[in-house]
């Protein structure tokens, strides 16, 4: 588009009505070797020309739809109500500025506190702040909150099961803390039994793992509390929809990635930070959070609230220094919740465990396959008989996308796979898999 | 620009609505872990045409610069125009289903589905880009 719509005849009348005679004139007040400098940029193309560009770009990348499609490791792909996209792209919702002048930002305003009380209803918890740029930054920010909370408590046990990215994001945000971390396997209260008592800032625990394995969260909190540190949860949000709240386990902090509750895939991202503390932690959750308010006349409104925790009113002493960049991600959630509502969301959970459930028994029969054990939620490992990679480079022909080979990230683990299985799936989905990975791997 | 009030999605809640029909469970039942799961889960209940409306009828609380004079907008707000909403919904291919009757016309290399291997892709194929 012409950014810069102004006829030369509207220049003109600009120009004689501040009494100049030329743009030159105008400018004059600049040290001439300033002025006008050149920018070896061409004129631009045309619409269409863009449009046929994008395009042919488009085209090289490959999305989910395209294929038959069962991978997750962090990434989802779950069904997405058509009203989500409708509604988000709404252009007052897209083209608003960052809800600071709350007269003019009610409408943001008001799905910031209505996410707000529908996650902290997910979560079971009683705080909620409207986003970061992922889960992994969510939980790095959550560990943040702990090392924060006590000088001398660095200890910071992390599950053995976390997704290794996330772990790269921790590093990375953890470095100039100077954290002890270490990783833990097995149930979380076990795994403070033997610390000494003054120094755990946090335990982690995945709600799954990165594998899909649901942990016994039973006793956590008490364990990790009586060695005086915070228990965090990163949590699936989907599986929230029937599994028991982080918040009935006594989680001090819960995280989530956003991106399975009305996100795209997006090639990995932008996607959604969730982050939900107890009121304890009221005054060290970052971020935003809207709060109801009176406004002159007594009607209800809503406004940024608890802001002398962010960085435009102390910037020093911010607990961090994010700002509105997740608004339309934290839209997409707020507008799912309410679509799939009570009903919705139990029943996209449960469709989820039954098809992955179906699907591990189905791959379990095959000869030479195995899954691995534990209680799982819609993402489970399985070995193959056979290198993992190999045998998809042979399904991708068909475009059968059938997991995430885990060798990508454990090299030493070459013929696992880890399969997602969601309510976008049908039994014949799954069948059609089960014969392929046969077909694939017992060549 | 806001001479009223919006109930919230919770105000809006009638018991036993829903806003989307799910598929139906097609595979046999596999029993779930009863002592884990949560009693209740308080989310709103609305039809998609309530909510449709509750959130159009936020939308018009926003001041916007699709909708007035800005003169604002540092980080959050350079307007790329209307082509850009159309631009990033670009990557729709094919759906499966064509796909799966024309199969194997265009085979999909592992390092187009993973990134992390997309720096190994890149250099087997720089001589096409340089």
């Amino acid at each position: 588009m012409p950014y810069i719509p102004i006829t030369p005849s509207q220049r003109d009348e600009m120009l004689a009505a501040l009494g100049v005679s030329s743009i030159e004139a105008l400018f004059e007040a600049l040290p001439a070797d300033l002025r006008f400098p050149s920018l070896a940029l061409d004129e631009g193309v045309s619409e269409v020309e863009v449009m046929r560009e994008l395009s042919l770009l488009a085209e090289s990348n490959t999305n989910a739809d395209q294929c038959l499609w069962f991978l997750g490791a962090g990434a989802y792909d779950h069904f997405i109500p058509a009203a989500v996209n409708a509604l988000a792209a709404r252009s007052e919702f897209v083209t608003a500025y960052t809800p600071y002048q709350s007269e003019v930002s009610q409408g943001t305003l008001q799905t910031i506190f209505e996410y707000q009380s529908m996650i902290a209803e997910l979560t079971g918890m009683e705080v909620v702040n409207a986003g970061h740029y992922d889960g992994a930054a969510a939980l790095a920010e959550g560990v943040l909150i702990a090392l924060k909370n006590s000088e001398n408590r660095k200890r910071v046990l992390l599950p053995a099961g976390l997704h290794p990215e996330y772990r790269a994001v921790l590093d990375a945000y953890l470095a100039a803390f100077e954290p002890r971390i270490e990783t833990y396997t097995g149930a979380p209260s076990l795994a403070v039994d033997t610390l000494p008592g003054n120094d755990l800032a946090c335990l982690v625990s995945g709600y799954p793992d990165f594998f899909g394995v649901i942990p016994d969260l039973t006793g956590a909190a008490r364990a990790v509390h009586e060695k005086g540190g915070l228990f965090i949860v990163q949590a699936d949000p989907i599986m929230l929809g029937i599994f028991k709240s982080p918040g009935e386990y006594g989680a001090d902090i819960v995280t989530a990635d956003g991106q399975s509750l009305g996100n795209d895939l997006n090639f990995g991202g932008p996607y959604l930070g969730i982050m939900a503390v107890h009121q304890g932690l009221m005054r060290r959750i970052p971020g935003r959070i809207a709060g109801e308010a009176k406004d002159g006349l007594g009607r209800r409104g809503f406004v940024l609230t608890l802001s002398a925790r962010e960085q435009h009113i102390r910037r020093e002493k911010a607990v961090s220094n994010i700002c509105s960049n997740q608004g339309l991600a934290m839209l997409r959630v707020c507008i799912y919740l309410a679509l799939l509502g009570k009903h919705g969301l139990r029943e996209v959970a449960e469709l989820c465990w039954h098809n992955s459930h179906y699907a591990a028994a189905r791959i379990a029969e095959l000869p030479g396959f195995s899954v691995l054990p534990g209680i799982f939620f819609k993402e489970f490992t399985v070995n193959v008989p056979g290198n993992a990679e190999e045998g998809m480079e042979k399904l991708l022909q068909n475009h059968i996308v059938p997991g995430f080979p885990l060798s990508q990230y454990f090299p030493d683990r070459k013929k696992e796979l880890l399969i997602c299985v969601t309510e976008k799936h049908s039994r014949n989905d799954i069948d059609a898999l089960a014969e392929a990975l046969q077909e694939a791997y017992n060549e | 620009m806001n001479e009223y009030e919006t109930p919230v999605v919770y105000e809006l809640s009638v018991p036993g609505r829903q806003g989307v029909k799910l598929p139906k469970l097609n595979v046999h039942e596999t029993a779930l872990p009863q002592e884990l799961l949560r009693k209740e889960l308080r989310l709103p209940e609305l039809d998609e045409l309530s909510a449709v409306r509750h959130f159009t009828g936020l939308s018009r609380k926003n001041f916007s610069v699709d909708g007035q004079f800005y003169p604002l907008g540092s980080c959050t707000k350079d307007s790329g125009g209307p082509i850009l909403f159309l631009a990033h919904r670009k990557p729709r291919g094919q759906s499966r289903s064509s796909i799966n009757s024309r199969k194997a016309s265009r085979p999909l290399p592992v390092s187009r589905v993973f990134p992390c291997n997309a720096p190994r892709a890149l250099k087997a194929n720089w001589p096409e880009f340089l």
